[in-house]
């Protein structure tokens, strides 16, 4: 499902980049969820936002469901992270003003295809939040707030689901019961997983780690 | 999910500065509107009023001031004409209609205004119908009738004429006149001398009641704050009369007790009103004025002020829109995770361009209504005033104008959206949604 092939991205471009992140090889494959473990400044947030086509590389390829992400114009990366991927942030990220289910709605926003509503509200039923559906984000707990992100980066129905420190905000309760319906809704889909985390603990919950150094 | 949703969501979650900066559009666009309604309503209220004769004939002087007076009932009249002029334009070729004017009393503020059935008869509005009545009828005094007056007015002295023996006194109200004054049909009440004390000022003339045997429907023309009575009985109302030796000294002056304050006349087209206004102007007791003329001149004349306001008005809704690009683009710096979230959801740069112009867009045309409606509603409040003052009677609705400037504050609006735009398109995802908070 996803494959990195001598990827190289620096910080800054030019004479004085500092490269950030060098992979020779790396696959996932459809269903399989890997954990990217590595000390800050490591590059898994890259590594995510590469496959996410958010950051291009300064060298290699990065194929996501057979398509070369590389060679994609910006709008055409645009509409392909749309379609097919899914990103879970440290930091969740809902929109102030916006209910639980409109978040939930977004995720889905771009993608040229009809809204789905009972879609919506299905995942977010499965992820506990039936009775928080016209909530907003200053009305949800921690916990609450991640499994809303979590149903919008699925709500698309995703190839790829890329999750940065998805439970680095939260309790260990709250981080243990969202990592179990990330890897259970992912599994389900069939869709590949690729999180970036720290914590040791979380990274043995996924079938593969890679470390990075 | 669109892009309209978007921008709505967006302004709903800053109320108070999608408020505040949609507020100062719309006293922009309030100060413009008004400015512009009250200046075209109030030219054509003038015009229409205007429209009512072709020539105001009066005693030499400003012939701005004549039409102001006579048609307007505004400032002082220039003085008397002599009362053959009149007998001598009822015979002239070319003359459609003509009404003479006396004017000088005035009852509870409101101008009395001597005149006879021709100004009713024959005189049309803008529309091209008589004056209307709300009810009752004119009084039947026509030209001749005041010609066969003037005649034995000349033959007897003012205090040996018996008034009441004529059985005349009836006036006709305009309607604003009526309302002031608080006349209706069948009420009597005494004139009161000079009009230019008010309401609270003049002698009354005790000597002849007046009995209102018409009202006036409104006009929007300064026709309805007059009272009109008939110009015979102008003349014999107590203190209007003078001796005979008086009387033989200022013929045919400016001061002439039983001549004409102005005279209004329709002349046929062409060759005949071209005629009449040049011999009338040549004459050294009269002069003719074309109202159309003068009104147009009024308006050119407080046309600089006038362009000096709406400059003004420009300038405050250039200030409110800069207020509105003030505001996003400060918005822009807070905003910026909510703008990298939706490029990392797939949004395009071009959907976040044009989400916060749409914003922009929308803030300023909402601003715009709100002032067209702020100016709808000073114009209908100026507007009793204004009638009350001038009797040109003002429209609040709104005309094509502020349909233009409704759409081209939007447009500018848009615009203005632009810059604040322009960061959002350049928002870079990743920078900014890695961070934990």
């Amino acid at each position: 499902m996803i494959s990195l092939s001598d990827v190289r991205k620096s910080f800054p471009a030019g004479p004085d980049a500092n490269p950030v992140l060098e992979i020779t090889s790396l696959q996932v494959a459809g269903g399989e969820a890997l954990a990217i473990v590595g000390e800050s400044g490591s590059g898994k947030t890259t590594l995510l936002n590469l496959v996410a086509g958010l950051l291009s590389p300064d060298h290699g390829s990065i194929q996501v469901g057979g398509q070369e992400v590389t060679s994609m114009s910006e709008p055409q990366r645009d509409q392909f992270r749309a379609q097919h991927i899914g990103y879970l942030f440290q930091a969740f990220h809902l929109l102030e003003g916006f209910t639980a289910l409109e978040n939930v709605l977004l995720g889905a926003a771009f993608t040229g295809r009809p809204e789905d509503p009972a879609y919506a509200k299905e995942l977010l039923g499965k992820l506990g939040m039936d009775h928080r559906l016209s909530h907003t984000p200053k009305q949800l707990s921690g916990g609450q707030q991640a499994r809303v992100a979590l149903a919008r980066a699925l709500v698309n129905r995703p190839k790829v689901l890329l999750a940065d420190e998805p439970t680095g905000a939260l309790d260990a309760a709250s981080g243990q019961e969202v990592l179990e319906l990330l890897l259970s809704a992912a599994k389900l889909e069939g869709t590949a997983v690729l999180c970036a985390t720290h914590n040791a603990e979380v990274a043995a919950a996924f079938d593969r780690v890679v470390h990075l150094p | 999910m669109n892009i309209s949703t978007l921008a709505w969501r967006s302004m709903r979650r800053r109320p108070l500065s999608s408020f505040l900066t949609a507020l100062s559009v719309a006293l922009g666009v309030g100060l413009f509107s008004a400015i512009g309604s009250l200046r075209d309503a109030g030219e054509e209220g003038f015009h229409r009023s205007a429209g009512l004769c072709d020539l105001v004939v009066g005693p030499k002087g400003s012939p701005l001031q004549l039409v102001l007076n006579a048609l307007y009932h505004q400032g002082a009249s220039q003085g008397n004409i002599p009362f053959a002029l009149y007998e001598e334009l009822q015979k002239t070729p070319g003359v459609k209609w003509i009404a003479p004017l006396v004017v000088g009393d005035q009852y509870r503020g409101q101008r009395i205004v001597g005149t006879t059935s021709e100004l009713f008869k024959k005189a049309r509005l803008s529309d091209g119908n008589p004056l209307p009545f709300a009810e009752g009828r004119p009084f039947d005094f026509d030209g001749a009738a005041l010609v066969a007056m003037q005649k034995h007015l000349h033959s007897v002295t003012g205090h040996d004429h018996d008034h009441h023996d004529e059985g005349l006194g009836e006036a006709v109200c305009g309607a604003s006149a009526a309302r002031e004054a608080q006349l209706s049909l069948g009420d009597s009440f005494f004139p009161a001398h000079d009009v230019s004390l008010g309401s609270g000022g003049g002698d009354v003339h005790e000597d002849l009641p007046f009995k209102v045997v018409g009202v006036l429907a409104p006009t929007g023309t300064p026709l309805d704050r007059a009272i009109f009575i008939s110009a015979g009985d102008f003349y014999l109302i107590d203190g209007h009369q003078v001796s005979a030796e008086e009387k033989q000294a200022l013929a045919g002056t400016a001061r002439d007790p039983l001549g004409l304050s102005a005279l209004l006349l329709r002349s046929q087209p062409g060759f005949y009103h071209i005629n009449l206004y040049r011999s009338l102007n040549a004459r050294l007791d009269a002069q003719a004025a074309r109202p159309a003329d003068e009104i147009r001149n009024l308006f050119r004349i407080v046309g600089g002020v006038d362009q000096l306001l709406r400059l003004i008005a420009i300038l405050v809704l250039v200030v409110a829109l800069l207020g509105v690009m003030v505001a996003l683009t400060n918005a822009m710096g807070m905003r910026a995770k909510e703008f990298a979230l939706l490029r990392a959801l797939g949004a395009k740069r071009r959907t976040l361009l044009g989400m916060v112009v749409l914003e922009s867009a929308c803030i300023s045309g909402a601003g715009a209504i709100a002032g067209l409606l702020i100016s709808m509603l000073g114009t209908w409040l100026a507007s009793a005033k204004v009638h009350a003052l001038t009797g040109v009677a003002l429209s609040p609705l709104p005309s094509s104008a502020d349909a233009i400037l409704w759409i081209a504050v939007i447009l500018a609006g848009a615009a203005a959206g632009l810059l604040p735009a322009l960061r959002a398109y350049q928002t870079e995802p990743a920078g900014h949604l890695s961070s934990a908070y």
